[in-house]
């Protein structure tokens, strides 16, 4: 604690460099999960494969996973936003297929029965149906990436890691230990913050996710 | 043409599944506008499944359907959906809208204008005895089973389709509920003037329902016509045992009293005071009768005047099996 207040300046600089690395990490594997989600969904031939190869990334510890990019990425921020978004998407893809195929199948047929055109089916009754569920994983890949980060630190990307790491490498226990309590306070408050928007949307279809 | 009169017609209809399963199996039919047709029959027979060539849930294998005298096939299944209204057994509300925003989905789609959507949505409501003002702003899962059901018949009126598919829209509903809905879709019926294609495995609602009952087994029909001729003359013993035929208050049931009583000025009227109307069903007069003790009614038209009268004697003629009839 002590170190928190005797050094803010260090601290906020690297929680600054923590949540841009995590927030474009996130987008980026936004970008990537949510057509694969939809495709994994709706495919049978493609659902195997995109979960076997995700299923391969995500097995492989975070470290590892950095440092298998440096050969081709080098040292910094980049390797460590295509690292961490590689290690979302299993979450995310995996939520957002179960969010699109646990839409009841009647309500489809419904809505296809009243003349819906395909895309209207899916932005009008799957997408706002699937967002409970797919929200769920928005927020746990967000606490993930949260936490995975610190790692960051360790191939100079930095972030808070550079507390947990600096303050290993220099017999400064204080100094790790504000690292730490800064990353779980915000992935604490990301969690909490996900947790609400997603009751929101879930507020409606209590009676009929059973 | 002969096929334009027709609101729904079918020309040697065969839908064979990828499976391989003949579904439905060389069905010729045509439904003339405002009918009321019941497609009943066990499981697996293809009443489902012939439903739903009509809107293109599913496309035929060969032969063709026509709505209006037209090939649905040559048809963008989008909007020949738009013009048919569709109601499900499962209902299928959207649980994250309204049920106004629900009733509007259809008009949405064809662009209505907002104040003439919020109109029709109150106009609908009304229509299946929902007051408005308490359920417009609710969520379907706020609303019990039949409340849902009717909420999925205004959806499926919404925008005025000529023609309605129902797929055993009541199945899931608890008896009372069911035949209150019942009761209130054939006034409808009878005010709207719709084409309904209406699917059932429940015959005594099947009969209670249709103008034109059509039986079928195995994607084949096995008979059709009004419900009182196929009861009285039941094509096969399949037709006979499905509908059970021999049931003396079965065949009362779809016999009306106009059709057995003896006309004033044949017989004597009764002195009983026990009327009954015109257009009721036997099984009602006979169970007037014996409530009441008596063995004659007074039959009366709309407007309760004499036109006849109707004697257990009768009812005992009426109840001779088909077979000895014919």
């Amino acid at each position: 604690m002590q170190y928190l207040f005797a050094h803010p300046d260090i601290v906020a600089k690297a929680l600054g460099q923590h949540i841009w690395l995590s927030v474009a990490a996130l987008a980026l594997a936004l970008l990537f999960s949510i057509p694969l989600g939809v495709l994994a969904a709706r495919s049978a031939i493609a659902r195997p494969a995109i979960f076997g190869l995700l299923g391969v990334i995500y097995t492989i510890p975070s470290l590892a996973l950095f440092a298998l990019l440096i050969p081709a990425l080098g040292l910094g921020f980049t390797t460590a936003l295509v690292a961490l978004a590689a290690y979302a998407q299993m979450i995310l893809v995996r939520n957002i297929a179960a969010g699109i195929n646990g839409v009841d199948p009647a309500v489809i047929e419904a809505a296809r029965g009243m003349g819906m055109s395909s895309w209207q089916v899916f932005w009008t009754v799957e997408r706002p149906l699937a967002m409970p569920v797919a929200l769920a994983g928005v927020r746990v890949a967000a606490v993930s990436i949260i936490g995975i980060a610190n790692v960051a630190a360790w191939i100079d990307a930095g972030g808070l890691g550079t507390l947990v790491l600096g303050g290993i490498q220099s017999y400064y226990p204080a100094k790790a230990v504000a690292g730490v309590l800064v990353s779980a306070a915000l992935a604490i408050t990301v969690d909490f913050a996900l947790r609400r928007v997603e009751t929101r949307y879930r507020r409606h279809l209590a009676a009929t996710s059973a | 043409m002969a096929d334009a009169r027709a609101a729904i017609a079918f020309k040697h209809v065969v839908k064979v599944y990828p499976n391989g399963e003949h579904a439905v199996n060389d069905v010729s039919l045509e439904i003339p506008p405002g009918t009321f047709a019941v497609f009943v029959g066990p499981s697996g027979s293809g009443k489902t499944t012939l439903l739903k060539t009509i809107n293109r849930l599913y496309d035929v294998t060969s032969g063709r359907v026509l709505v209006d005298g037209v090939d649905v096939a040559t048809t963008d299944p989008v909007a020949l959906r738009r013009g048919i209204g569709y109601v499900i057994q499962q209902v299928g509300l959207f649980p994250h809208m309204t049920i106004a925003e629900n009733i509007a989905v259809v008009p949405s789609l064809l662009g209505w204008e907002r104040a003439r959507i919020a109109a029709r949505v109150d106009e609908l409501l009304s229509l299946v005895h929902l007051e408005p003002e308490r359920y417009r702003q609710r969520y379907p899962t706020q609303l019990s089973g039949g409340q849902q059901q009717r909420v999925g018949l205004a959806r499926a009126l919404a925008a005025d389709p000529q023609i309605m598919l129902m797929d055993e829209p009541f199945g899931a509903l608890d008896a009372i509920e069911r035949e209150r809905l019942q009761h209130e879709l054939a006034e409808l019926h009878a005010r709207l003037h719709k084409t309904i294609a209406f699917v059932t495995h429940d015959v005594d609602e099947a009969l209670r329902l249709a103008d034109l009952l059509v039986v079928m087994r195995t994607g084949r029909v096995e008979q059709a016509g009004t419900p009182l001729d196929i009861i009285t003359g039941p094509a096969n013993v399949f037709v006979a045992a499905l509908l059970n035929a021999d049931d003396v208050m079965r065949r009362f049931s779809v016999m009306k009293v106009g059709s057995v009583m003896s006309p004033a000025g044949e017989a004597p009227l009764p002195s009983t005071g026990h009327r009954i109307s015109v257009d009721r069903d036997l099984r009602t007069a006979l169970s007037l009768m014996i409530s009441a003790g008596v063995q004659s009614l007074l039959v009366v038209d709309a407007a309760g005047a004499p036109v006849g009268s109707l004697t257990l004697a009768d009812l005992q003629r009426a109840a001779k099996p088909a077979t000895q009839k014919r």
